[in-house]
Parts: structure tokens; C-alpha cells; sequence
């Protein structure tokens, strides 16, 4: 056993080394201990630098992506204005204003018969603020007949309204919001806040232990959670900077944070902080955060403008916005909402009368959420599209601009329910089935470029496949007026008289296939004159014509008027083999309205950034592309389409004597049917046809003509007509002969010319003037 | 000194341009043709054509609120606010697309801005909506004379100022 000695050498050595071992072990101990410490001071000091950075970061730098908004145009309001007393009151609900029987503060108005009072808001606009102003005005026969300051009683050149928010670009995420700064919480919404939530916010340094054992006490007793104990802060802290898990490692994060978040900034900043952050409902993907927005959200109205309930309503959607949604369970946010008023009294920030009068009030919040990008997505998707070219994604998610478009949601909303009600009404008439059908129109001011309605579908609510701006489809005839101004730029060839071979023809392609072009009613006409060839929309003239012109001249006019795709030189292109969207069809048609100036379609008129500081004015600008005499003619001729031709059907429409100038459009196999016209004032494009690309059996007249003839009716249009150009004079024109004519003439008809250009013969029956006269007086 | 004198025949042109020429730069529709007697009332086929009446807000003088916004595009254009200026007519265009003095005005200002293309295309656009207005055609074929000597092409301004000449 020779272990023994060794151990009880060991022993004794161990009692020993033990000794020594027991006091290194205690200065290794506390070395231990201390570098334990210090180790965990460092982590924790660290820990706690990191937080206090994160938090410095997240505050002081940019603490919220606030999505870009979107504006429609303003309404402008003066003398002489055509606008009904429907558009107004939609206008009026648009902006969130209120009807009352007398206005006295901002956003109120009045109506007794056709007199309107209005407390307009003050808003800034990119060219300078409109403050707020009292109106008077009154509307007779559709006009505005008289508008004056309603205190002052002086007569007012113009007002313009504030422009309603119709969207806004959030980011990937999802969060939107509408800042507001500490100096805009309405009173009552932070002494509700405070009085539900944290009632004393102005007392802790960020923990409230007392809440917390409250909160304990009344929860023990429950035998589950019934109240909380968090402090505003601690409720910042967790929205801002923590993942929703339930941990006590998290709690701990969130009262760290707290203690930091009221080290270094003030009562003030964080509850501007709180009131921006805290997530107050949800539409669709969009999440609503923020009072600022939340205001807009539920009630159509800026935060400064809510009432003492309206304000509880919102403290109370804290709580659980989902749980409490005034739109979902109304019961349930109204109890809630009194709950908070309820609380407010008991902390002596309300008179117990005005207490009453708010539990007494309704909910008041609107049908459904306002300014989202479900209104007219297929528009906010042109707007975007545009922006894109301009700016960065993330700062349109984020750097608040403020983006002024050119839309008119008066003509936006007639356009979308008049397109889907008139297909449905096609397929009932047609016995299709239904959901066959789709349609997209575009709509613009003729002489700005000004895009004021798009419609995408007819599910116009959906966002979706934009066929506005992408079906991209044959246009059929509304290719002949490019052909036909061809023609007439070239006045020692061809006027609007010039006869036209409507006869049969046969081409050969560039692939050797034989193109053998047929009339629509499969017969041809001989000679016509041109306007006729035009007006009827005959295809074999039309071919002839752009044969004698050459393909290339045909594509040149076209690539003036606006048009961007490559074009092949088939002759099949002078019947409209030529795919191009409703948005393209429309800048070519702009083009005509536009007298001959080409001018880019705009659906922005400016961004502002955050701080109303202009970036980027979107200015009119046009340019000559085609000669205005010519284009003066090509005009007078599609107004003849719309009076005698293939477009004569929209007399159902239109009042009479009002004249427009439009034509129809239709490819092979009935597949697209399309109308492209405009008045003075409006320009618009409508194509109906199928997803699938299968036949609709719709002509241009039979399916696109009655949506834009019924839009036109609803929203009024003002016949088109300008005055010629110098280059142009009117001569008399005998139908029989195409020659000069007089009086003496039968059905004789006054066409413009460009000078020169006009017959130089007089026809048979202009030189029995005098015999006729002598007739007269025999 | 330069700037004042760079706004002086800008202002002047906008005085005179808004002073205008009394009425009538939008008539010059063709006489109606009368039907002689005996004829039968013409149906769609014989009816003449004929450009339809203009509706009462947009023609003859501008109304109150064309007028104003034309004065505050001159007051801005005397500030030195030319971006401004230029938004308040096109604000008025928006009211009066078819008012020719208001497009005259436009091709001043975007001259003074040295955008000559689209002043020259301003001003001719202008010109065919002036009808029978000979001073303010003549305003805008000097304008264009211009613009097209300042990018150098004499000849076209020569030739334009020859058609200001005729309207003299």
C-alpha cells in the first residue's frame, strides 16, 4: 500500500498547500470575483451604451419613415365657374368638412338653396398659402353666379380649396403616419391619455413603481391580466425599439430604455415621440400610426379639428385598436371611448357638463378609411410611375414629401362607376357572361396635358392589372386621323375635299403575305371626298391614301404626335396594326386637341418636401409636332365623325348643339373596341375588350362610345372649337362637284382650307347665282 | 442694374399684353351660310358646318379671376419670381386654356427663364388662338424673332420678324 504515506504526505502537503490554496483561492476568488464584476460592469456599461445610442439614434436622427401623400388638384372656386351643387357637397365631404347650420370655425359650411357658406382651411400650396378664408357663394344653373368674403362682403376673385389627400406611398413595412408635433395634441388628448394610460407621466423617471403594484394587485386579485403597468414611456420604449415577445428579459430592455429615454430627453419630447409611434389601427396592409394619421384615418379630419369624444375615441384605441375599431364594434369602441371620458372626469380634467355632452355624442368616425392608396390606385400607380423617374424609392417611403397631382376625383369617381356599369350593361345586352367585359379609360385636360381620371379595370377599387397604362392593344382606326394629317400637311396634294379611291386593293407585306383589306361593311364607295373617307372610317380609302403617302411619312407623323414604340412599315399599320395603351392612345389624341402642339401628359403638377420647400415643379411645356393649319382641318373632320360618321351615335349623349370631335375604333374580329374624343375642356380615351384577348364582338361605336358619351353627359362638356389659324380660310364648297361654290349652290358647305390649297374652279351651279336671284324677283 | 434691365421689356410686354387689344381674339368663325329660299331644311347631310358657339366663361375679356392671377403673375415677374409667375398663369390657363394673352405671357416669362424652345413654341401657340388680334400676333412673331436670333438662327428671325411686320 504504498498510496498510504504518499497520501497522508499528500494530506499534510494538502493541509498545507490547502491553506496556502484557501488563501489563493480567496485572492484568486476575489480576482475572480472582481474581474466577474468588472466584466460584467463592462458588458452591462456596454450593454447600456448600446441602448443609449440605439435610443439616441432612433430619436434624434430620422425617427419615423413618414410616407410620401399624395394631393388631387384643388377645387379653384370664381365667377362664372361651372360646377354643380353635387360636385360641391362631394368636394365638401372629400375635405372632411362639416355641414352646420351656421359656420363658425374652419372646415364648417352652410347650404340654403344655391348659397353656400364655406369656412375654408388654410393650406400651402408649392406657388404659395391659401389662408383660410369665410365664403359666400352662389350657384345658378350648374355656374357660380356670385362669390364674395363672407365677413367683408367683397366680391372674391378666386378661392382654392385645399386639395383632398387621395393616397400615400408607405414603405415595404407598412407603417404610415402623419406627424404632428407636441404643440399640435389637442388637450383633451393628452389629459385623456395621461388619465387612462399613465396619470403620472409628469411625475416618474420613466418606471412607475406604484403603477406597477397596482397593476399587480388588481391582476392577483382577477386571477389574470386587467390592467397594465407600463408608463407611457415604457410603452414607447416597447413600440419603438423591442420585438413584441413577452420576456422578462424584454421587460427589463424596456425599462432600461425608459430610465434612459427620460434621462435625456424631456416629458414633452417623449410624449411627441409616443403620440407618433403608437399603432392605432389597420387598413388592409396599411398599418396607422400615429394620432396625426388616426385622426384622418377614422374621421377624415386633421387632429386639431376633433371634439373632446372624438379625442377619447382615439386614447381609447390604445388600448387595442383592433379590440375597440369604431368601424368593426362600435359598441364596444363606445364604451370604451366613455370609459376615458369617464376617467378624465374622475381626474378633474373635464366639467362633468362636458363629460356628459361627450358620452352623449356618436362615434362620428366615416365609413371607411380615408387618403389610403385604395382609392384610385390605377391613378396613384401613374404617380408613381412618374415619380420613379425622379426620385428614390426610400424617399418617397420616407421623407414626407408632399406630392400634388392632377387629379379630379369629381371626374375620377363618374368615370370609374360609369365604365362599370355600362359593361355590365353591355353583357346583359349581349348575353355574355358576366365578368367578361373589362374596360380602361383615360382622361386629360386637352390643352395642359393635365391626366385628371384613370381607370384601370372595371373593379376600380382594386388595385391591380392597370390596363390603362398597360393593356397594350391594336388600335385600330384611331390610327386613320395620323394618316389623314399626313395628308393634309401636304396642302398643294391633298385638302379636305380631295376625292379618295375607295376601291378594292391588294398588297403584298414584307413577308411576302397578301394583304387584301376589306371595307367594315364589306362594300366600297368609289370616290369620296376625304372628310368622308375620315368620317366613315372607310378603310380601303384610308389605305389608298396612306399608300400615295408613303408608310414612312404615315410613321414620322405619328412618332410626332407622341408616339414611342417602334412601328414596322406594313401597310396593315394604316389600319391600326399598332398596339399601344389607353395612356398613349390619349397623348396622340392630346396632340390634335392641342392645336397641333405636342405636350406631354402629367399626372404631377409638383413635390414639396416635408417643410413645404418646393423640389421639382412639373411645368407645362409644349412643343410644335405638327403644322397647326393642317391639324386645324384634321379637327374640323373628326368633328364630322362625331356629327355625320361612325361617332354619330354620342347625339344620344350629348346635349344638342354641343359638338365634339372624336373617333371610333375597332380591330379584327371585334377584339378591341375603342373611343378617343375631345370637347374643349376634356380629352378622353376609352377602350373595352377582354383579358384574354378573345373576340368581344363590340365595335368602337357599340362599346367604348356609349361609356365616354355617358361620361360626358354626367360631367357637362363644352363643344371643341378653335379659332383657325392665319393660314386658314373658310370657302364654300359644292358636295356634288368638290368645287367653289355660293350661295346659288344646293347643300353648298363651308370647309377651311389652307390658303392656296382651295379649289380654283367654280362648280356648275355657283354661276346661276344670278338666276337664281332673278328666279327670286321673277 | 442688369437684372432691373432683363425685366424691363419683360414687364412692359406683360403691361401691354395685359392691357390687351379690346375683345374678339376669339371670334373669327366663318359667317353662317345662309339656305337661299325654296330649299328644303336641310337634314345632317347639307347642314353647314359650322364651329360651335364658345361657352360665356371663356370668351371675350377674362373673367375676374384670369385677371387677378395675371396681375399677381405680373407683380412676381417684377419680383424677380419668375417659377412663380409662371405658375400662377398656368393656374390661369387652367381656367382659360384658350385665352391667347395668357400663352403670350407664359413665352415671356420662359424667355426671360432663356428657355427659348419652348418660349418660341409658347408664343406660337399663342398666335393661333390670337384670331384677329394683330398686336398681340405681332407681340409674339417679335418674340420668337428673338428667341431665334438668341440660338443663333438669323435667317428664322429675320423671317419672323418680317411676319411682325406685315402686322404692323
Amino acid at each position: 500500500m504504498s498510496s498510504k504515506p504518499k497520501r497522508s504526505r499528500s494530506k499534510r502537503k494538502k493541509k498545507k498547500t490547502g491553506r496556502r490554496k484557501a488563501a489563493a483561492t480567496h485572492r484568486n476568488g476575489w480576482k475572480w470575483l472582481s474581474a466577474l464584476i468588472l466584466l460584467t460592469l463592462l458588458v452591462v456599461g456596454g450593454y447600456l451604451l448600446y441602448l443609449s445610442h440605439t435610443v439616441r439614434v432612433q430619436f434624434e436622427g430620422k425617427r419615423w419613415a413618414v410616407p410620401a401623400r399624395i394631393y388631387a388638384q384643388p377645387l379653384e372656386l370664381y365667377e362664372g365657374k361651372a360646377i354643380g351643387l353635387e360636385q360641391l357637397r362631394a368636394a365638401m365631404a372629400d375635405l372632411g368638412y362639416r355641414k352646420v347650420g351656421k359656420p363658425y370655425q374652419a372646415a364648417q359650411w352652410s347650404e340654403r338653396g344655391g348659397r353656400l357658406r364655406i369656412y375654408t382651411r388654410a393650406f400651402v400650396f408649392w406657388d404659395g398659402e391659401e389662408p383660410a378664408r369665410r365664403i359666400d357663394l352662389r350657384i345658378r344653373g350648374g355656374v357660380i353666379e356670385q362669390l364674395r368674403d363672407d365677413r367683408s362682403r367683397q366680391p372674391l376673385d378666386l378661392v382654392r380649396l385645399e386639395p383632398p389627400l387621395v393616397g400615400s406611398i408607405y414603405p415595404a413595412h407598412h407603417e404610415d403616419r402623419v406627424l404632428v408635433r407636441r404643440d399640435q395634441l389637442p388637450e383633451a388628448l393628452v389629459q385623456g391619455l395621461l388619465a387612462v394610460e399613465d396619470r403620472h407621466f409628469y411625475q416618474h423617471h420613466g418606471v412607475d413603481p406604484k403603477a406597477i403594484a397596482r397593476a399587480l394587485w388588481a391582476n392577483l386579485r382577477a386571477g389574470r391580466t386587467v390592467q397594465g403597468g407600463s408608463t407611457l414611456t415604457q410603452q414607447l420604449a416597447k413600440n419603438f425599439f423591442l420585438t413584441p415577445e413577452r420576456s422578462l428579459w424584454r421587460k427589463l430592455n424596456e425599462a432600461l430604455i425608459s430610465l434612459i429615454l427620460e434621462a435625456r430627453y424631456s416629458k414633452d419630447e417623449i410624449l411627441e415621440a409616443y403620440a407618433n409611434e403608437i399603432y392605432l389601427g389597420q387598413d388592409g396592409p396599411r398599418a396607422i400610426h400615429g394620432f396625426g394619421l388616426a385622426a384622418h384615418f377614422y374621421f377624415n379630419r386633421p387632429l386639431s379639428e376633433l371634439s373632446l369624444a372624438e379625442n377619447a375615441l382615439l386614447v381609447g384605441l390604445v388600448k387595442g385598436a383592433s379590440y375597440y375599431d369604431p368601424r368593426r364594434h362600435p359598441e364596444r369602441a363606445k364604451q370604451r371611448r366613455d370609459l376615458v371620458i369617464g376617467q378624465m372626469l374622475a381626474q378633474g380634467a373635464i366639467t362633468p357638463a362636458q363629460a356628459q355632452k361627450a358620452t352623449a355624442a356618436p362615434l362620428g368616425v366615416t365609413q371607411r378609411g380615408k387618403h389610403n392608396n385604395a382609392s384610385f390606385p390605377a391613378f396613384i400607380d401613374l404617380v408613381r410611375r412618374q415619380l420613379k423617374r425622379d426620385y428614390r424609392e426610400e424617399d418617397l417611403t420616407s421623407e414626407g414629401l408632399r406630392i400634388f397631382t392632377t387629379l379630379d376625383p369629381w371626374a375620377q369617381r363618374k368615370a370609374e362607376r360609369i365604365l362599370a356599369s355600362q359593361l355590365e350593361r353591355l353583357e346583359k345586352s349581349r348575353k355574355l357572361k358576366p365578368g367578361t367585359l373589362n374596360g380602361a379609360l383615360v382622361m386629360s385636360r386637352p390643352q395642359s396635358g393635365e391626366v385628371t381620371a384613370v381607370v384601370g379595370g372595371r373593379a376600380a377599387a382594386f388595385a391591380g392589372f392597370n390596363r390603362a397604362l398597360d393593356a397594350v392593344r391594336p388600335i385600330g382606326s384611331l390610327v386613320k386621323p395620323a394618316v389623314y394629317l399626313t395628308a393634309l400637311g401636304q396642302p398643294s396634294r391633298y385638302t379636305l375635299v380631295t376625292p379618295l379611291r375607295d376601291e378594292p386593293i391588294t398588297l403584298t407585306g414584307e413577308d411576302g403575305q397578301v394583304w387584301k383589306p376589306e371595307n367594315y361593311d364589306r362594300t366600297t364607295h368609289g370616290e369620296v371626298p376625304l372628310h368622308t373617307a375620315l368620317a366613315q372610317s372607310y378603310n380601303l380609302a384610308t389605305v389608298h391614301l396612306g399608300m400615295d403617302l408613303g408608310l414612312d411619312a404615315v410613321i414620322d407623323t405619328l412618332q410626332r404626335l407622341g408616339v414611342d414604340r417602334p412601328m414596322k412599315p406594313y401597310p396593315s399599320l394604316l389600319l391600326g396594326a399598332l398596339s399601344l395603351s389607353p395612356l398613349e392612345v390619349t397623348q396622340v389624341f392630346q396632340t390634335y386637341a392641342g392645336g397641333g402642339f405636342h405636350t406631354p401628359l402629367r399626372a404631377i403638377s409638383a413635390v414639396l418636401d416635408a417643410e413645404n420647400r418646393p423640389l421639382q415643379r412639373y411645368a407645362l411645356e409644349i412643343e410644335r409636332a405638327a403644322d397647326p393649319a393642317a391639324v386645324f382641318l384634321l379637327n374640323r373632320n373628326l368633328v364630322e365623325v362625331v356629327r355625320e360618321g361612325t361617332g354619330r351615335g354620342l347625339a344620344r349623349y350629348l346635349p344638342s348643339g354641343v359638338e365634339v370631335a372624336g373617333k371610333t375604333g375597332t380591330t379584327n374580329d371585334l377584339r378591341d373596341s375603342w373611343f378617343a374624343g375631345f370637347g374643349e375642356d376634356r380629352l378622353a380615351v376609352v377602350w373595352v375588350g377582354r383579358d384574354d384577348n378573345q373576340p368581344a364582338g363590340l365595335t368602337g361605336s357599340a362599346g367604348a362610345l356609349p361609356v365616354w358619351g355617358r361620361l360626358m353627359r354626367e360631367l357637362g362638356v363644352a363643344s371643341f372649337s378653335s379659332n383657325p389659324p392665319d393660314e386658314v380660310e373658310y370657302v364654300l364648297i359644292d358636295p356634288e362637284t368638290g368645287l367653289r361654290a355660293d350661295e346659288g349652290c344646293p347643300g353648298a358647305q363651308a370647309f377651311p382650307f389652307i390658303r392656296g390649297s382651295e379649289p380654283a374652279d367654280r362648280a356648275p351651279c355657283s354661276r346661276g347665282v344670278t338666276g337664281f336671284l332673278q328666279r327670286l324677283f321673277d | 442694374m442688369t437684372r432691373f434691365a432683363l425685366f424691363l421689356p419683360l414687364l412692359t410686354a406683360l403691361l401691354l399684353s395685359a392691357c390687351g387689344s379690346p375683345g374678339g381674339y376669339r371670334g373669327g368663325a366663318p359667317a353662317p351660310v345662309e339656305q337661299p329660299a325654296g330649299q328644303p331644311p336641310g337634314g345632317a347631310e347639307t347642314r353647314p358646318y359650322q364651329p360651335p358657339a364658345l361657352p360665356e366663361t371663356t370668351r371675350g375679356e377674362p373673367n375676374r379671376a384670369v385677371q387677378s392671377l395675371m396681375r399677381r403673375a405680373r407683380d412676381l415677374v417684377a419680383a424677380g419670381d419668375l417659377s412663380g409667375a409662371a405658375a400662377n398663369l398656368e393656374r390661369a390657363l387652367r381656367i382659360a386654356p384658350y385665352d391667347a394673352r395668357l400663352w403670350n405671357q407664359l413665352a415671356h416669362v420662359r424667355e426671360s427663364q432663356h428657355q427659348y424652345g419652348l418660349a418660341a413654341d409658347l408664343a406660337e401657340k399663342s398666335n393661333t388662338l390670337a384670331s384677329t388680334d394683330a398686336s398681340l400676333k405681332r407681340d409674339n412673331w417679335l418674340l420668337i424673332a428673338r428667341v431665334r436670333r438668341a440660338v443663333g438662327d438669323d435667317a428664322g428671325a429675320r423671317a419672323a420678324e418680317s411676319q411682325a411686320e406685315r402686322l404692323r
